[in-house]
């Protein structure tokens, strides 16, 4: 399982291993920043530096195992979130990228990318973005990102649900799942 | 049994449907695979300076542990010392309050916080400023002379007619004396041992009130009862015995018409009220502690100094007297030295500022002046 040498790594940092919380940095900073990146934009960078600032300050106090830690973490990332986007609005969102590209390398590009992945899932609504982003890319249980995201199991549920498919249904989405109309 | 387990078989395939659209669906699945992808050199460009912070915060920590640990045992020893400080202070409060220090420590508190109501220790010889305990016997004093002195003088002062004399006073005065022909030599011995010396310790003036036992407590003599003529009614009361209150608060009927027919020296006793006092035993004790004794002090001198008087001196030393002082009207049996402040304070003005209106006084002296000029 990938979660043991991150469990492990965590018994070890709250002891004050400085390697191995450079292993649990580098097994959760990507996917907690993908999320950043999909509810704060352009303050996803200082979202991040700040949830991990208060994890480091905290992590002494901090008594749970993996999934816990993994709730925790995101909590405390979707707070500097809203609190980074409260203090300084996003700006209106550009058009889309994917269809204005004329550009058909760089499309293609993009829609390999991570980058294409994370634009397309943010522009669902928040709520279904979110619960794509955390119960399906991170990989969170129903119940922690119930927690996180202040709501109910079955509503967590049914905004991942709605938002896999409605990306589904997304043109690009369907043309990758044709790749032979993707050269047309 | 059959419908429930199709019904949960369904509820798995729809929720299986709805967790695993990803998988069934190529284009989501590669989306989300190209959400989930490792991590990129840009996403991982800030590990070491986040590794810095988490090794600087676990210092800081570690530091900051060490110097929590004597706060922790600051934090149970101060509030622990607090608490029995604070218990200290209450019992030794409580202790002052109620008297039960040790002497000196109780005289001090009394002396800082006798504004709080902290009693002055229990001691023999109470100061002049502190009322009489009630406690009667129970007090300690100084020394047992003068209590027998005072509770004998009261029986003379009885037997004498100031006073109803009780068949239980008259039999232990007659124990005392050793017979009845005796009593009038007791009495006057008694009279001289309770009269202090000038000089006296004024620890022997408070003595009487505690023991005035066998007789009954009478109605304190009033305010301008002639004996007393200090203005200070409650210091005389409670310095004055209560054989001399006895008489007093019955002397204006009973001066008038004098002693009776077995007082040996009846001019003494009729001469209770006034500066006659002053030679009684009881009221120079308690003169030490007013003022009226002072005042029968300059009386007499004023009488031994009346022929020297000037005539500026005379009307204000009149006009000084007490009112108590010049109110008395000494009887025709008063003798030479009672009745010689009265002449001072109404004779000598008369005779000096006024010779007109007295030629007879006045006509000796004044062919002297005249053959002089």
């Amino acid at each position: 399982m990938p979660d043991d040498p991150l469990a492990d790594a965590l018994h070890a940092a709250r002891d004050g291993d400085r390697r191995a919380f450079a292993t649990l940095w580098r097994g959760l900073h990507p996917p907690m920043l993908r999320y950043l990146r999909v509810i704060a934009a352009d303050h996803a960078e200082d979202a991040a530096s700040e949830t991990w600032l208060q994890v480091i300050r905290d992590l002494g106090r901090f008594d749970g195992d993996l999934p816990a830690f993994r709730g925790w973490l995101f909590r405390i990332a979707r707070n500097r979130a809203l609190d980074a986007v409260r203090r300084r609005p996003q700006p209106p969102p550009a058009p889309t990228t994917s269809t204005a590209s004329s550009d058909a390398a760089t499309v293609t590009l993009e829609n390999d990318g991570t980058a294409w992945a994370l634009g397309l899932i943010a522009q669902l609504p928040i709520d279904q973005a979110e619960a794509v982003m955390l119960r399906v890319v991170v990989g969170l249980d129903v119940a922690t990102t119930a927690d996180i995201l202040g709501k109910r199991p079955g509503a967590v549920r049914v905004a991942a649900m709605r938002g896999l498919r409605r990306l589904a249904a997304h043109p690009q989405v369907r043309d990758r799942a044709h790749p032979s109309r993707q050269g047309v | 049994m059959r419908h429930l387990r199709a019904l949960l078989t369904a509820l798995r395939k729809r929720r299986s449907t709805d967790t695993d659209l990803a998988a069934r669906d190529p284009g989501l699945r590669r989306l989300l695979d190209a959400a989930r992808a490792p991590a990129t050199a840009e996403e991982l460009d800030g590990e070491k300076r986040f590794v810095d912070a988490y090794t600087a915060e676990r210092k800081r920590a570690a530091r900051a542990a060490r110097r929590h640990r004597p706060a922790r045992i600051r934090a149970v020893l101060v509030p622990a010392t607090a608490g029995l400080a604070l218990l200290l202070l209450t019992g030794t409060a409580v202790a002052a309050r109620t008297g039960n220090l040790p002497q000196e420590a109780q005289q001090h508190a009394h002396r800082l916080f006798s504004a709080l109501g902290v009693p002055a220790p229990r001691t023999g010889t109470p100061s002049p400023g502190d009322t009489p305990a009630p406690s009667g016997p129970a007090t300690s004093r100084p020394g047992p002379g003068p209590a027998p002195d005072v509770a004998a003088f009261t029986r003379c002062e009885a037997w004498r007619g100031a006073a109803p004399l009780s068949s239980h006073d008259k039999r232990k005065l007659l124990a005392d004396a050793g017979s009845e022909r005796a009593i009038g030599d007791y009495c006057e011995k008694v009279r001289r041992s309770a009269s202090p010396a000038p000089g006296s310790a004024p620890g022997s003036a408070p003595t009487p009130s505690p023991t005035t036992p066998p007789t009954p407590a009478p109605a304190p003599p009033p305010p301008s009862s002639p004996r007393q003529p200090s203005p200070s009614g409650s210091a005389s009361v409670s310095s004055s015995p209560g054989s001399s209150a006895r008489p007093s608060a019955r002397s204006p009927a009973r001066s008038p018409t004098g002693p009776p027919a077995r007082a040996s020296t009846p001019a003494r006793s009729a001469a209770g009220p006034a500066p006659a006092g002053a030679r009684s035993p009881l009221p120079p004790s308690s003169g030490e502690r007013s003022p009226a004794p002072r005042e029968n002090r300059s009386g007499k001198a004023r009488t031994s100094a009346e022929p020297a008087y000037s005539s500026a001196d005379q009307p204000e030393n009149g006009r000084n007297d007490p009112p108590a002082a010049r109110a008395t009207v000494p009887p025709a049996k008063e003798p030479s030295t009672a009745g010689r402040p009265q002449r001072s304070v109404t004779g000598p003005p008369a005779e000096v500022t006024d010779g007109r209106r007295l030629p007879s006084r006045s006509a000796r002296p004044s062919p002297a002046p005249v053959t002089r000029s």
